[in-house]
């Protein structure tokens, strides 16, 4: 995180609230300042140490400083959260379709996954339910979806551990815009054929809907392989998103001491945020290089008619849900993609091998 | 203090001028002294005990605060220097 970019958070958080400015006691004498604060919620986050190991540097206290660092999660879930957490709106899609065309997935929305992170603290009677055999200690799951350049446009955070994919995808938000109808509208052709939903690489477990692209498993011909490898290559996008967001935010690779589920959420969700806003800081975004030798973009991407008000109308939130489970549409899908492919980079393989 | 009881116990026997032996035997008057002397140190170990309570009560009570000073203001300076010139 550059220092630049720190500033402002640490003036964004002053506007949201008076903790987090300089003050005086009742002996005239200042307390401690908005830099101090946040520089002790920061290296908590980033560095993953006690609360306690600021005491020597910053001479803030043990309470004082878990305090910090709960309102500064707070804080900038509340001042940065719409901005930095928000769902892809049609410029986002445009962009995010220009590079999955290149990549050979055109109206690609990103990668899907899970993530578990490790909860030390809790509560011996809900252990049973955190826990799942594969990571042996109780976690708390985030679902997220992440594009090319690490930007994680959707996060869902707090199914307990002991969940499958499945399960935390069907408690999830992820579609809850597309279900009301709210989602940029999306239209492309792959292979000559028409589609208009836009979909996520996902890896074995998800189900087969026509928004999940998963791989084949043991392909077969040579266009499967290379279906399989295009797709797999694609998929690790989010799997980097993680590791990144662990690596800047060494809290989340530790085991998590707080006892609060609600403030591990708050920083789970702090966490993406600041992820999201050091890479629009330092220019990560991916801009799209023109290329005059590229055929003309299949795809339009539209704002969504919102014809309904606060409630959607049952009985078109039903006909999508129908649309967004049709395995026959996904099978379509994922043939269109496979003959894609082929025909985009066919050539190369077939002289690589 | 241990040698009191025997020097109290010495001149009421003395007093009746009466030999000692005929009421006492030696052994009695031995274990007599042993009681005695047991029940006496166990009295003053328990008086230490509560001398030593009340005085830490007392400093724990009242009289001055100790504090760890923190200087928050060199540190918020230092801090600035490290980072923020």
């Amino acid at each position: 995180m550059r220092r630049l970019l720190f500033l402002r958070i640490v003036h964004a958080l002053g506007e949201w609230s008076p903790f987090f400015t300089l003050r005086v006691d009742a002996a005239n004498r200042p307390g401690l300042s908005p830099i101090q604060k946040c520089t002790a919620a920061i290296r908590q986050l980033a560095n993953g140490s006690p609360a306690d190991q600021l005491d020597e540097y910053i001479k803030i206290g043990e309470s004082t400083a878990v305090e910090c660092l709960k309102l500064f999660v707070e804080g900038v879930i509340a001042k940065f959260g719409a901005e930095y957490l928000r769902r892809p709106t049609v410029q986002d899609v445009e962009r995010l379709m220009e590079i999955g065309e290149r990549r050979g997935f055109p109206s690609m929305l990103g990668s899907v996954d899970c993530m578990h992170w490790h909860w030390e603290k809790c509560p011996y009677a809900w252990k049973g339910m955190y826990t799942r055999g594969d990571h042996g200690v109780p976690t708390i799951i985030l679902e997220a979806v992440a594009s090319h350049d690490r930007w994680i446009w959707h996060a869902f955070f707090g199914v307990a551990g002991s969940n499958n994919d499945i399960n935390v995808l069907n408690q999830s938000h992820l579609f809850v815009e597309q279900l009301r109808g709210e989602a940029p509208q999306v239209q492309y052709s792959i292979n000559g054929r028409q589609h208009n939903i836009g979909y996520y690489l996902a890896d074995g477990i998800y189900p087969e809907w026509p928004v999940f692209v998963k791989s084949i498993r043991k392909p077969q011909s040579d266009k499967h392989k290379l279906f399989a490898e295009k797709q797999e290559g694609a998929r690790k996008d989010v799997e980097c998103a993680f590791g990144i967001l662990q690596s800047r935010f060494c809290i989340l690779r530790r085991p998590a001491r707080l006892y609060d589920q609600g403030d591990l959420e708050n920083i789970m969700l702090a966490c993406i945020i600041l992820h999201n806003m050091i890479i629009e800081d330092e220019k990560d975004i991916e801009q799209v290089p023109i290329d005059l030798n590229e055929e003309a973009s299949t795809y339009t991407v539209q704002e969504a008619t919102i014809s309904h008000g606060e409630n959607p109308e049952m009985e078109d939130v039903l006909n999508r849900n129908t649309t967004l489970h049709d395995r026959q549409a996904y099978r379509q899908l994922q043939s269109d993609l496979i003959d894609h492919i082929w025909q985009k980079f066919g050539n190369t393989y077939s002289q690589n091998n | 203090m241990s040698s009191q009881p025997p020097s109290d116990a010495e001149p009421q026997d003395e007093d009746g001028s009466i030999y000692p032996e005929e009421l006492y035997t030696f052994e009695e008057f031995e274990a007599e002294q042993e009681v005695l002397e047991d029940l006496q140190d166990e009295m003053v170990a328990e008086l230490k005990n509560d001398i030593e309570a009340l005085e830490e009560g007392r400093r724990r009570s009242s009289g001055p605060r100790r504090y760890v000073a923190r200087p928050r203001e060199e540190a918020n300076q230092r801090l600035m220097d490290d980072y923020f010139t």
